[in-house]
């Protein structure tokens, strides 16, 4: 009866969204593999403080042959206050150029139980300037922090990890007023911040900004987030429909007609031509879109068959975001109720009206919007 | 050669900005004066500045640099006008940034009503912090002049959009160049641009007008130049074919003549000449041309047999420099991957041609290594004997594949199949050459 509990309990647990991803960088000496795995994902034994975990990876080219397969070997250890963060793993390969599928397996030592979540991936042009990742390290236990808990919680270390592929001549860190410049050795920036992070009480502000000739990008450290599981929730095609509120005429009309197979390569081409800072692997449009999708399910979601972002404010909040002024009446005396949303930079204002008196508000003056 | 040409730069610059210096931004700034419909002097202040001289930022879906300006005309201790602008340059391509032939050109405009007005131009990099500063005596024209000043053009064309809309006349880009630096290797000609004005008191006289360009030890054109006796305004573009002329420091002067009454107005440009800066792959501009239509589906230049040599090598440096730009590489990393796969063209796919002439080479060079290749026989089903098969597929090229025969058994893969490729032909031989029984499954990818 225990077996069975237990077993349905990780049935729940593994149909629940981890937001886990793979984050790969491709640089001329090697393909880099960033395993980012929610800390609340790990399964603790009863009453253990630890828990073991294998995590292998395998790599296989478009004719399903295996071309890499790695393997580490983590343990976890109990502390709440890591809740919101994400552990790091990584790994790297040799790849030429070529369409791969990685698959992580993440198998519990302690509890025996397994999962497994992978990403297609097509190598062809260099990463030029990767995420910047910031790591904190605790127990042995490399940690990527969220960004509403910067630094409120315990570490031992920090680094910061920067891959590239373009003649960098220095990277400079701006830390609440503290800077730190380094100059790259041998196409990596691994930085020691221990010292300056544990002599600031609680940072505030991390900016980056990388040198390369007569060319800046600024940048932010990597932080995990709540929409770093956006890739997991949504499915391509779902991913090309949210699009479309963003998207031209033409780009709809070209990502509405592909096959499925060519969605998820079809969307990472949208970002890149819509990135705000080319060259950097960081999209913040991406991200901005992301997390305006992701509240909006959150906010707007009625039931699971009427999904917040295909809501007439979940549209609109994806579209423009948070508006600037909100006015509502519920229960009016007279009329349905309504909700107005104002933006005073676009000039823009939206009047949603429940008709049906269920919460589901619809939009009244589509003609504004673009 | 180098060394010489760093001394024209450098006397070009000396003739066109009054500071340069290393540890300060560097930049093209030129003044010509124009008299307006009501006889007022215009002043245009031109100036440009190579991308390569400033901090670009990647933002905004591109790369981002700001540059502020200020103008201030004062009158001995007074302030009389003040303006100021922020120009923003952005390109879509990095390596625009460090490209020499690019630069931001812009125009400020100002009515001279008087003479002694001082004028400070100041120009910062925002990004860098890095300033310019420039000052000027402004005289005005004389009411009475015949001519204007005379305005350096890299080209003039035709174009009606609003790009550089302040530097067309009658729908003409005049793309005027205050570095008065013109190269060899990107120009053929470049243009002068004057105005002769027929005042009340001299609208009957006969204007007599002519053009001299001469180096420190010769005179290499002069010419007479013909005048309009009906236009109140008269307005010249006169192309200098620059082919001709040496490399080094020039001067012109031109002549207008009324009577006894003589005007004249000089100009200084430099010419240079880098062969080093010319991109080609193959000696013979004709391998070049054939090589060229590997990746281009409208063709080549109508005119290209009858081009100069020269033209032919500006119309390749060009051609490849754009092809770098749209796959995001510098020129040279676009030639040096293209020269490596006409490399191994000629060494694996050569026959009684070069490798790169075949069609394996040319879709070789032009995707680079299959992803997939599977080798094969053709079987007894065909009404040829037995002959070499290779199907090639590509996971990234919009999922290509291709068929090639080696139909005369010498090495020489022909094109039988193509899929996925607009730039070949529809080609699908397939039944004639491995016959009706031939799997066609093996060409999904």
């Amino acid at each position: 009866m225990k077996r069975v509990f237990s077993f349905i309990i990780l049935a729940v647990i593994s149909l629940s969204l981890w937001g886990q991803d793979i984050a790969i960088e491709y640089y001329r000496d090697r393909t880099d593999f960033r395993v980012i795995i929610p800390y609340k994902s790990f399964i603790f034994g009863k009453n253990a403080e630890v828990a073991e975990y294998q995590v292998s990876m395998e790599i296989k080219d478009n004719t399903k042959k295996q071309v890499g397969r790695h393997e580490a070997k983590i343990v976890i250890y109990k502390h709440a206050e890591l809740s919101e963060s994400a552990i790091l793993v990584r790994f790297s390969d040799t790849l030429k150029s070529g369409s791969y599928v990685a698959t992580v397996i993440m198998k519990n030592l302690n509890l025996g139980d397994k999962r497994s979540f992978g990403r297609t991936f097509t190598q062809s042009e260099l990463t030029q300037i990767g995420l910047s990742y910031l790591v904190t390290r605790l127990y042995n236990m490399d940690i990527i922090l969220s960004s509403g808990k910067m630094f409120s919680l315990p570490w031992e270390k920090c680094f910061l990890y920067q891959g590239y592929s373009v003649p960098i001549d220095s990277l400079r860190l701006f830390v609440d007023g503290y800077t730190k410049t380094v100059v790259p050795s041998a196409g990596k920036i691994v930085v020691d911040l221990t010292d300056l992070l544990k002599n600031i009480e609680s940072p505030q502000q991390i900016q980056i900004t990388i040198f390369e000739g007569r060319i800046r990008y600024k940048t932010e450290p990597f932080f995990y987030s709540s929409w770093f599981s956006y890739g997991t929730i949504y499915s391509p095609k779902d991913q090309i429909e949210q699009l479309r509120y963003i998207a031209t005429q033409a780009e709809w009309r070209l990502m509405s007609r592909l096959p499925k197979a060519e969605m998820t390569k079809a969307i990472d081409q949208f970002w890149l031509v819509h990135d705000p800072s080319p060259g950097t692997e960081r999209n913040e449009a991406r991200e901005e879109f992301y997390k305006r999708v992701l509240k909006a399910d959150e906010s707007y979601t009625i039931h699971t068959k009427l999904k917040g972002w295909r809501s007439d404010r979940g549209r609109i909040f994806i579209k423009y975001g948070y508006p600037d002024y909100v006015n509502s009446e519920v229960f009016p005396v007279e009329g349905y109720p309504y909700i107005v949303w104002n933006y005073s930079k676009d000039n823009k204002e939206f009047v949603f009206v429940d008709v049906g008196g269920y919460g589901q508000y619809t939009l009244r003056n589509k003609e504004d919007e673009e | 050669m180098k060394s010489k040409q760093f001394i024209l730069i450098g006397l070009a610059l000396l003739m066109t900005v009054p500071v340069y210096c290393a540890d300060k931004l560097n930049m093209y700034i030129t003044y010509t004066r124009f008299l307006n419909k009501s006889g007022s002097t215009v002043l245009n202040i031109d100036y440009q500045i190579p991308y390569r001289n400033m901090v670009f930022v990647s933002q905004n879906s591109g790369f981002f640099a700001e540059l502020q300006v200020s103008i201030n005309v004062t009158d001995g201790d007074s302030l009389v006008f003040q303006k100021g602008i922020s120009d923003n340059i952005g390109v879509r391509n990095k390596h625009d940034v460090s490209s020499p032939q690019k630069s931001y050109l812009n125009r400020i405009s100002l009515l001279v009503d008087r003479p002694g007005y001082n004028v400070l131009f100041k120009a910062q990099d925002v990004n860098s912090g890095a300033v310019f500063e420039w000052n000027i005596k402004a005289d005005p024209l004389l009411q009475t002049t015949m001519i204007s000043d005379v305005e350096m053009s890299q080209t003039v064309r035709a174009d009606t959009t609003q790009f550089l809309e302040k530097f067309q006349r009658n729908h003409k880009l005049y793309k005027v160049e205050p570095s008065a630096l013109f190269s060899k290797e990107q120009v053929d000609s470049f243009s002068l641009y004057f105005e002769i004005y027929r005042h009340e008191a001299n609208s009957e006289a006969k204007y007599v007008a002519n053009l001299l360009i001469e180096n420190d030890e010769e005179i290499e054109i002069e010419t007479n130049l013909s005048v309009s006796s009906a236009l109140a305004v008269e307005g010249n573009t006169i192309k200098i074919p620059i082919s001709d002329l040496a490399p080094g420091a020039h001067h012109g002067t031109i002549t207008i003549q009324s009577g006894e009454i003589v005007e004249q107005r000089q100009f200084e440009f430099v010419i240079y000449e880098n062969s080093g800066g010319q991109r080609f792959i193959f000696p013979d501009p004709q391998d070049e041309h054939s090589l060229m239509k590997y990746f281009l589906s409208s063709g080549i230049v109508g005119n290209w047999s009858s081009m100069s040599l020269e033209s032919k090598r500006r119309y390749i440096s060009q051609f490849w420099e754009v092809m770098a730009n749209s796959a995001n590489l510098s020129p040279e990393e676009m030639i040096g991957i293209v020269r490596e796969r006409i490399q191994f063209a000629d060494k694996y796919y050569s026959h009684f041609d070069k490798g790169w002439k075949s069609d394996m080479g040319r879709i070789y060079i032009r995707n680079g290594a299959p992803d997939e290749i599977e080798k094969d026989q053709t079987t007894d089903d065909t009404r040829f004997v037995r002959k070499d098969f290779q199907i090639w597929k590509y996971s990234l090229r919009n999922n290509a594949v291709y068929v090639f025969i080696d139909l005369q058994m010498n090495g020489n893969f022909r094109l039988i199949f193509a899929k996925n490729d607009d730039m070949e032909l529809d080609v699908n031989e397939i039944e004639k050459y491995l016959g009706t029984t031939f799997d066609t499954s093996r060409l999904n990818n």
